[in-house]
């Protein structure tokens, strides 16, 4: 089998990877700027968009380091892995992602997107090809700080917020807010895109690399970055509306003083850690900016079976895609019959998902509505509204 | 400026690797660094909304007629835009940690 269409076959698998990555993650950065009204949907997932474009082009340190510390390496790259590998921890990826998306789940796409990768690297070479303690200290602990740390500064920067301007009565305060949440939610989403269309980047160049295409210890080609920014950027601009509906409404209602301080806590959560050398995760930051905002308020509501099922979300991400990812790996390995089943196994699987959101859609209409009326079932809030 | 305030705190502490091979210490002066910056940032930009909010209709119980806004204190309203502005150097301090060619060689 030609290698070049299997490289082939990984660009394109990443490139949708890239794309779930984008509207996955739009959340993130807008979920609470929509929740308020601070911006139009069109108007966030649009800017959104542009800025994780921007935010492609900006670097490519982290593409040079997508799976150092976490993959096996030795002097010259990665002995264990081969494209048809890294095809197959793709597939596990995108369909967790499209999984979690039907569910409404904010879950990390970044975690998927290693899952996918470490599922395949065992079944494809053994537990060798994984350097565990790496995914330790440079998945799991991250994952684990990162709510409790951004919950704790936006719990406080809630308080602070509320009780500086008399519960936002005094005059002018909730417009200041929904301006300022506007400005805090685009350095996010810049910072979201200096970071995630990378990780797509470096592995098609560690494609390229592993396959012969591209000398080692080269950073991404032009080409790639154009195309990675641009899948994640178009991804971003069909809004992931289940996971935003999620986040902005159904954690709790937000408001804008909570918004402007949430997005305040993300901002500098994620700028400080990652300029600190320790960074953590986005999704994790975000999700537990809101909750802490959700608590700074008095009397106010945070729905904590919303916030546990996000959290199972969270912990299960990585062995599930490890699992997706792990059984393309085995069915891929089989030889050209084997992948080909896991080419069509892909586009059936994540085909379904598309179909079952589309019978409960969540549109930009449709995105601040009350889970209580909302059509969504399968919207993990949906059911927590109705058992609260 | 070729190097960033937060690089230079981080080359100031010891980069030492401790239990489960976690650098603790780092964790620990993000979580210091990240509540002093936020807490500062939305404390400073909501007391000047708070100032520049002085003198307005809502404020006093005053009727809501365009006479009323000039009644605000001159001192108050520069200082609101102070803070405000304070908020507005904060994200340009942010983008440019994103933005690595502004701080790299």
């Amino acid at each position: 089998m030609s290698v070049l269409i299997v490289v082939l076959m990984v660009i394109a698998i990443a490139l949708i990877f890239d794309f779930t990555n984008g509207f996955h993650d739009t959340a993130n950065a807008m979920a609470t700027s929509v929740a308020t009204g601070a911006l139009k949907p069109r108007v966030a997932v649009l800017i959104s968009a542009v800025l994780n474009l921007v935010g492609a082009f900006l670097s490519t340190q982290v593409a040079k380091t997508v799976s150092s510390g976490i993959l096996t390496e030795d002097g010259k790259g990665l002995p264990h892995i081969t494209p048809v590998l890294i095809f197959a921890g793709l597939v596990g990826a995108v369909l967790w992602n499209l999984g979690t998306w039907w569910l409404g789940l904010p879950s990390s796409s970044t975690h998927a997107l290693f899952g996918g990768l470490i599922g395949a690297a065992i079944i494809g070479s053994g537990l060798s090809a994984v350097d565990f303690s790496g995914v330790l200290s440079k998945i799991v602990l991250p994952a684990v700080l990162s709510p409790f740390i951004a919950g704790a500064v936006a719990l406080i920067a809630t308080y602070v917020a509320y009780k500086v301007t008399k519960l936002a009565e005094v005059h002018g305060a909730k417009r200041g807010f929904r301006h300022a949440q506007t400005v805090s939610a685009s350095l996010v989403s810049l910072a979201h895109g200096t970071n995630d269309a990378q990780k797509t980047m470096g592995v098609v160049t560690l494609t390229l690399i592993v396959s012969g295409y591209q000398a080692t210890n080269t950073g991404p080609q032009l080409w790639v970055i154009l195309i990675c920014g641009l899948a994640i950027a178009a991804g971003t601009y069909t809004g992931g509306w289940r996971i935003m509906r999620t986040v902005g409404k159904n954690i709790t209602d937000v408001e804008s003083p909570q918004g402007f301080a949430a997005e305040t806590s993300s901002a500098a959560t994620l700028l400080i850690s990652s300029n600190l050398g320790f960074p953590l995760s986005t999704t994790q930051i975000t999700s537990g900016a809101v909750v802490g905002a959700g608590l700074g308020k008095r009397l106010a509501s945070v729905h904590w079976n919303t916030v546990s099922k996000i959290a199972v979300g969270w912990i299960v991400t990585l062995p599930a895609a490890a699992l997706a990812g792990g059984v393309a790996a085995w069915l891929a390995g089989t030889g050209p019959i084997g992948l080909v089943i896991v080419v069509v196994l892909a586009i059936g699987g994540g085909g379904t998902f598309v179909m079952l959101a589309r019978r409960h859609p969540v549109s930009q209409h449709t995105v601040n509505d009350d889970s209580a009326t909302a059509t969504g079932r399968p919207v993990v809030a949906a059911s927590a509204s109705a058992a609260s | 400026m070729s190097t960033s305030l937060l690089a230079a705190a981080a080359a100031a502490s010891t980069p030492a690797t401790g239990f489960l091979g976690v650098n603790w210490s780092s964790i620990a002066e993000v979580c210091i660094v990240t509540l002093v910056a936020t807490v500062v940032i939305v404390t400073v930009f909501s007391v000047g909304l708070r100032l520049l909010s002085i003198g307005s209709p809502d404020d006093g119980g005053e009727t809501a007629t365009a006479g009323t806004l000039s009644s605000r204190p001159v001192g108050a309203t520069l200082l609101g835009y102070l803070c405000v502005g304070v908020g507005g150097a904060a994200v340009l301090y942010g983008i440019y940690l994103v933005v690595p060619l502004f701080h790299q060689h």
